[in-house]
């Protein structure tokens, strides 16, 4: 275990360093970055009383969870008696267990899908290949980065650091035809190419929005339109649905479903917004003969009994993403999971082991500029910091940072002591700082000057400033 | 996973929570003020219209029926569009033009009920038998709306649902404005997966 988790701890900054090191890559986020956060702003500022909406969801959330066994109980219920059909899955194995029997069921040979960042959760794609079932995301992100062997790059944009040019080379490979580096035609293309998929696949797969208990309903929003041909075309519809999606009622909606989409593409709605309880009903209408709900456990109800409970109340709006400093300079791939940005850095080691991923509550200023913009008021830097107690608490940062740190407190306390460091340090590390910075330390330093630089110490500390200052004025 | 078993490891472990964790009532009483509530019938398809517009829509007004299906048959001659699907529609100049073959129709006709005027929003369902993919599969697509079908805001319309109470139909669905994506470099396209082209014809006296 120790082993991998320094593997992963090795690809993170590995990944760090080569976003980094792209100026195009860095050029492509910053420019994503101010896009969105500048249209979340102006459709925030909109709506009279913003922060009471987001207090709303916060509320909704906060008492949906408190109630989550009652409301999964009476959303099945619904769900079966509008017809549909519901499956427990306990973790990610029994999802795409479910999914993969259910495809060989209906003889499916090819499942397209919607956006879901669950389905990367439990790499479904993975197994139905493993299984001889071809899925393809018709998402325009998934998509591209499904042709591009990548993970998503952003809860919303999977695809936001590619640039038109690396986009067109991708589309090429399915064609012969000529494709002009027009976004237009791209996005025209590949409007031609998914649609025979659409109308050929056995089986449709979305994620899920929302979950209307009292109705057994789900709600989907897409911009595209896929979601709703995955929903509408293929006979069988499967939808994958994390617990702690549910909603009482429809009146539950209004708060999220004004929030959720100002938050995350500055919109005043999605252009498609979805309620879907059960299969068709008559023969009159179209629309699939059999819906699936999948509902994945997958980790979470372990966090529900815990102090960060609040992360579940997440609605996956991204907007963290747009308005971390880290991210923006890291980008979405250096956290090394299927979640980025400030969210990531904390679902990440709560769904898959702190032990694994210690290092991402580090990948954090605390600036709480995540705080801010959180669509429900999750407060992302407390449960950052929780977690970098953990991680001392569960000594899973290495024996000789932990004593750096446990030494470093130990001065801070003493003033003597402190300063003779201070002077100690400025002498002896002297010959390794290049322009005020040490950026390859030696011993103990190594470890921190891997993922950061350190700064030399001045060549004069704020006391003797502040004595020197103090006498002249 | 047996659901009971599943239920009951999200029960224990919520027993198992903090304590002090405050359990919120949901916030039912919660009735923001918004710019809109309280407008007239005239003030909210003023909103509407900006809206459609805002969003790339072809809106207009017409004052009767008959008069919208006359916009909708020169839209049909201007475009040369031959191929038409509208399940339950049967109006003069649709008649010819109509086929069963949605995924070949240049255009979609569609008669929505209800219409949100804060988001510029047309809501359609499954109610009638209506097609999912009428609104979905053509390249263009044109809905009407009766003017009376006007709410303010999202929860107006939720609140409508729940009076009409009785099962909801299949599918609900939200529509506002054209397909569109930003996966391509960030830059808008259009018509990615669904209709690229909308119009809309309010009737007024309906």
């Amino acid at each position: 275990m120790a082993a991998l988790a320094e593997r992963q701890r090795a690809a993170h900054l590995a990944e760090i360093e080569r976003t980094l090191g792209d100026p195009v890559l860095q050029q492509t986020i910053r420019t994503r970055q101010d896009n969105r956060r500048c249209l979340q702003r102006q459709a925030a500022a909109e709506l009279p009383d913003w922060q009471a909406w987001k207090e709303a969801v916060a509320d909704l959330r906060s008492h949906t969870l408190a109630h989550l066994d009652a409301y999964l109980g009476e959303f099945a219920d619904n769900l079966e008696r509008r017809g549909g059909q519901i499956f427990f899955a306990a973790d990610a194995a029994e999802a795409c267990d479910y999914v993969v029997r259910l495809a060989h069921a209906k003889e499916a040979s090819l499942i397209v899908k919607a956006k879901s960042m669950l389905s990367e959760e439990i790499c479904l794609n993975p197994a139905l290949a493993a299984a001889g079932v071809q899925a393809i995301e018709t998402d325009l992100g998934e998509f591209i980065i499904q042709l591009a062997h990548e993970r998503p790059f952003h809860i919303l944009g999977p695809a936001s650091h590619k640039t038109l040019e690396q986009i067109c080379e991708l589309f090429r490979e399915l064609t012969p035809e000529y494709l002009p580096p027009e976004p237009q035609a791209l996005a025209a293309f590949a409007r031609r190419y998914l649609r025979e998929k659409f109308l050929s696949a056995e089986i449709g797969i979305t994620g899920c929005n929302f979950a209307v208990a009292s109705e057994g309903a789900i709600v989907l929003i897409t911009n595209e339109g896929n979601g709703r041909l995955c929903s509408a075309l293929p006979p069988t519809h499967v939808v994958l649905m994390g617990i702690e999606r549910l909603v009482p009622d429809l009146s539950g909606l209004e708060p999220l479903l004004t929030v959720l989409p100002r938050s995350a593409n500055g919109l005043r709605a999605t252009t498609y917004t979805q309620i879907i309880s059960g299969p068709r009903r008559s023969d009159r209408e179209d629309g699939p003969r059999e819906l699936h709900v999948v509902v994945v456990d997958n980790g979470r109800s372990r966090i529900l009994g815990t102090t960060y409970r609040p992360i579940l109340h997440c609605i996956r709006c991204g907007a963290c993403l747009d308005n971390c400093p880290v991210y923006r300079n890291i980008g979405g791939h250096a956290y090394g999971a299927v979640y980025s940005g400030p969210i990531g850095a904390v679902l990440t080691p709560l769904l898959e082991g702190l032990d694994l991923y210690a290092h991402l509550p580090f990948a954090s200023t605390l600036c709480g500029a995540c705080d801010d913009v959180c669509s429900a008021r999750i407060p992302l830097t407390d449960l950052l910091l929780d977690l970098r107690r953990d991680v001392v608490a569960q000594r899973l940062s290495g024996r000789g940072w932990e004593l750096g740190m446990r030494g470093f407190a130990e001065i801070t306390r003493h003033p003597d002591l402190w300063r003779a460091a201070v002077r100690l340090a400025r002498l002896a590390l002297k010959p390794w700082v290049r322009e005020g910075f040490i950026r390859r330390g030696l011993g103990p330093l190594r470890r921190w000057t891997a993922g950061r630089d350190f700064p030399a110490v001045p060549p004069k500390s704020f006391r003797a400033l502040w004595r020197r200052d103090a006498y002249t004025s | 996973m047996e659901r009971r078993a599943f239920v009951k490891r999200i029960r224990d472990e919520l027993a198992g929570g903090d304590p002090d964790e405050p359990t919120c009532e949901p916030t039912t009483a919660f009735a923001p003020a918004t710019p809109y509530s309280g407008r007239s019938a005239e003030g909210l398809q003023t909103v509407f219209l900006a809206r459609q517009e805002e969003l790339g829509v072809m809106a207009t007004v017409a004052a009767t029926r008959r008069q919208a299906q006359t916009a909708v048959g020169q839209l049909l001659d201007e475009r040369d569009w031959h191929l038409v699907c509208s399940p339950g529609i049967s109006w003069p100049g649709i008649e010819e033009r109509r086929t069963e073959h949605i995924a070949a129709a240049d255009f979609g006709l569609v008669e929505a009920r209800w219409a949100i005027a804060e988001s510029g929003t047309i809501v359609v369902d499954t109610a009638d038998g209506e097609r999912r993919a009428t609104s979905l599969l053509p390249p263009a697509v044109g809905f009407t709306l009766p003017r009376s079908g006007l709410v303010a805001r999202l929860g107006d319309l939720l609140r409508q649902l729940v009076q009409n109470r009785g099962p909801l139909p299949a599918c609900i669905t939200m529509i506002t404005g054209p397909s569109a994506s930003a996966d391509i470099a960030g830059v808008r396209t259009l018509g990615v997966h669904g209709p690229g082209e909308v119009h809309v014809w309010i009737i007024e006296n309906e």
